[in-house]
């Protein structure tokens, strides 16, 4: 059996220029890989598996032709079901949306389409990347590589268990209070939330404006990097989108981080919210790792954990009604009943409490700033538990919101989560550094620094299918793609 | 999912969620409303009000130059 799988992007790429390995040839492996393992983890809503062998081999022709276009050029990608493809629908993983077709592309899938990514499939996700793992809606949700009968995080639940189980190297996921940090974390691969408006969200099914963000997802930091040159850059067309940017952010990558100041924000874990014992040893490691490597780490102080999420919580709730009133009073049986009572506040909160949250929103981005003054890097807990039993919706619901991730998608800092270690139950821990606004190349080369001196990225779950899958009590259900020619 | 109180079901036929024109969600699914409109009032209890009430919120408006 080839153990292409686990190839990263820059390995596919290496492979594909010292022809040895062929974009065709690894599109049918991984399509392989799907067909025998995402009946266990519930990864792909639809697979498009005519049109990514078409890509294939059309980059196949054009790299023998020595027109290797760049690091992506016949890499598969998974993308969150949430991101318009042209001509597949765009599901958000929710009845409401079964009957949609998207028209356009999004701007990073004509930027992927641009770098000569094949796009392999649409991903599952918390439905409208703000529900749960739902057992009510018409697909089934995604589960964690490392033990299906664990909760994979969410939302871009499937980008994150694909890419951890093998099944994709690269995938996009969305981010409004966490959403790519948090699977990223939870499946031991690489997540980054970017700067706001680094990467257009056009395209992209809004849950929140001014929270929502798009970023990748890989096994290695330096897949992230490459990713991120691909997808970044000003979008007219997308309020939100920056004017300039960096267009290499890989390019310190090996770097070190001799001489960086990095803070540790110890209090959001240790005294705001009681981060479980696991967590908060494996991040005393991660600061341990740092000094070694010659950063100075110190401990720093921001607001409370609580007064970000407060205020984080108002916007998003104000912002997701708008979006989700009108179906939530005309259809509310089409909603799972995770996501109805996490869009439903968003009607009882008032506009002055929205503007009095954008107003607080300033004074928590003055206080980051603040802080960035004396340090380039912050470093924080990510979730503070490890993932739940997917069926344990109490302890779902418990562990969910105890994270410090969200404090970032309110001040729009760039954030990372990687891994930093394994729990005794075998489920990844992880860690999360945060950047100046635009410095993603700082943060980059601190995440690779870390991940190069404490390889847990080379770890691989076990792959071994759950019970309840085993069993046959939960038959994943894809939508057929007859088109073909679309990726 | 925490367990409600039968009698904070009455909810349904509160006037804010009447307000809300939640009229339908509320029949439907009372236990969720309730715990919604409990969500929000945490929510409007801890959210401080902003040391300068008269700042500009975020985002600020940016006029569209397309002409």
């Amino acid at each position: 059996m080839s153990d292409d799988h686990w190839l990263t992007a820059t390995q596919i790429s290496a492979a594909y220029a010292a022809r040895k390995l062929s974009p065709v040839e690894l599109v049918r492996s991984l399509l392989d890989r799907i067909s025998n393992h995402d009946q266990h983890l519930n990864a792909f809503i639809s697979v498009n598996e005519q049109a990514a062998l078409d890509a294939a081999h059309q980059a196949e022709l054009e790299i023998l032709a020595g027109q290797q276009r760049g690091p992506l050029h016949g890499v598969p990608i998974g993308i969150k079901d949430i991101i318009d493809i042209a001509g597949l629908p765009t599901t958000c993983h929710s009845k409401i949306r079964l009957d949609h077709m998207a028209r356009e592309d999004a701007f990073v899938i004509s930027r992927l389409r641009a770098a000569g990514a094949i796009l392999l499939g649409k991903t599952a996700l918390h439905e409208f990347a703000i529900g749960g793992p739902a057992f009510d809606l018409p697909f089934p949700p995604a589960r964690n590589p490392w033990n299906t009968q664990h909760h994979p995080g969410g939302s871009s639940s499937g980008s994150g268990a694909a890419v951890a189980g093998g099944l994709v190297p690269l995938a996009l996921g969305t981010d409004t209070g966490g959403s790519i940090r948090n699977p990223a974390g939870m499946c031991g691969v690489v997540g980054l939330k970017p700067t706001y408006g680094l990467i257009s969200r056009r395209g992209a099914f809004p849950l929140s404006f001014t929270l929502d963000h798009i970023g990748p997802m890989a096994r290695t930091v330096t897949d992230v990097a490459l990713t991120l040159d691909a997808l970044a850059g000003h979008n007219p067309g997308d309020p939100g989108s920056l004017r300039s940017c960096t267009s290499d952010f890989g390019v310190d990558l090996e770097r070190g981080v001799r001489g960086l100041r990095i803070g540790f924000v110890r209090h959001f874990h240790q005294t705001d919210l009681l981060a479980s014992a696991e967590v908060s040893a494996a991040l005393d490691e991660v600061a341990r790792v740092l000094r070694q490597e010659g950063a100075q780490v110190c401990d720093l102080q921001l607001p409370r954990l609580q007064e970000f999420a407060t205020v984080q919580r108002v916007i998003f709730h104000s912002e997701a009604w708008a979006i989700h009133g009108k179906w939530l009073r005309e259809r509310p049986g089409d909603y799972s009943s995770i996501s109805r009572r996490k869009l439903l506040p968003g009607a009882f909160l008032g506009a002055g409490d929205y503007v009095h949250a954008q107003q607080r929103r300033l004074e928590l981005v003055g206080a980051l700033e603040d802080v960035f003054r004396d340090v380039d890097i912050l470093m924080t807990a990510n979730s503070l538990d490890t993932a739940c039993r997917i069926d344990d919706a109490e302890e779902f619901v418990r562990t969910y919101s105890r994270q410090a991730r969200s404090p970032f998608n309110l001040t729009g800092h760039p954030a990372i989560a990687l891994m930093c270690g394994l729990s005794s139950a075998g489920l990844p821990l992880s860690v999360q550094l945060v950047g100046r606004p635009c410095d993603e190349v700082t943060l980059l080369r601190t995440a690779r620094a870390y991940e190069r001196a404490a390889p847990w990225h080379e770890k691989m779950p076990p792959m071994e299918p759950s019970d309840a899958a085993r069993s046959g009590q939960e038959k994943a259900v894809r939508l057929t793609q007859s088109t073909s020619g679309s990726a | 999912m925490n367990e409600i109180d039968p009698d904070e079901t009455a909810f349904s036929a509160h006037p804010s969620a009447l307000q809300a024109k939640l009229g339908r969600v509320a029949h439907q699914f009372p236990q969720d409303v309730v715990i919604a409109a409990r969500a929000a009032a945490e929510l409007q209890f801890a959210l401080s009000v902003p040391g300068d009430v008269a700042a500009e919120p975020w985002p600020p408006m940016q006029m569209r130059m397309t002409v």
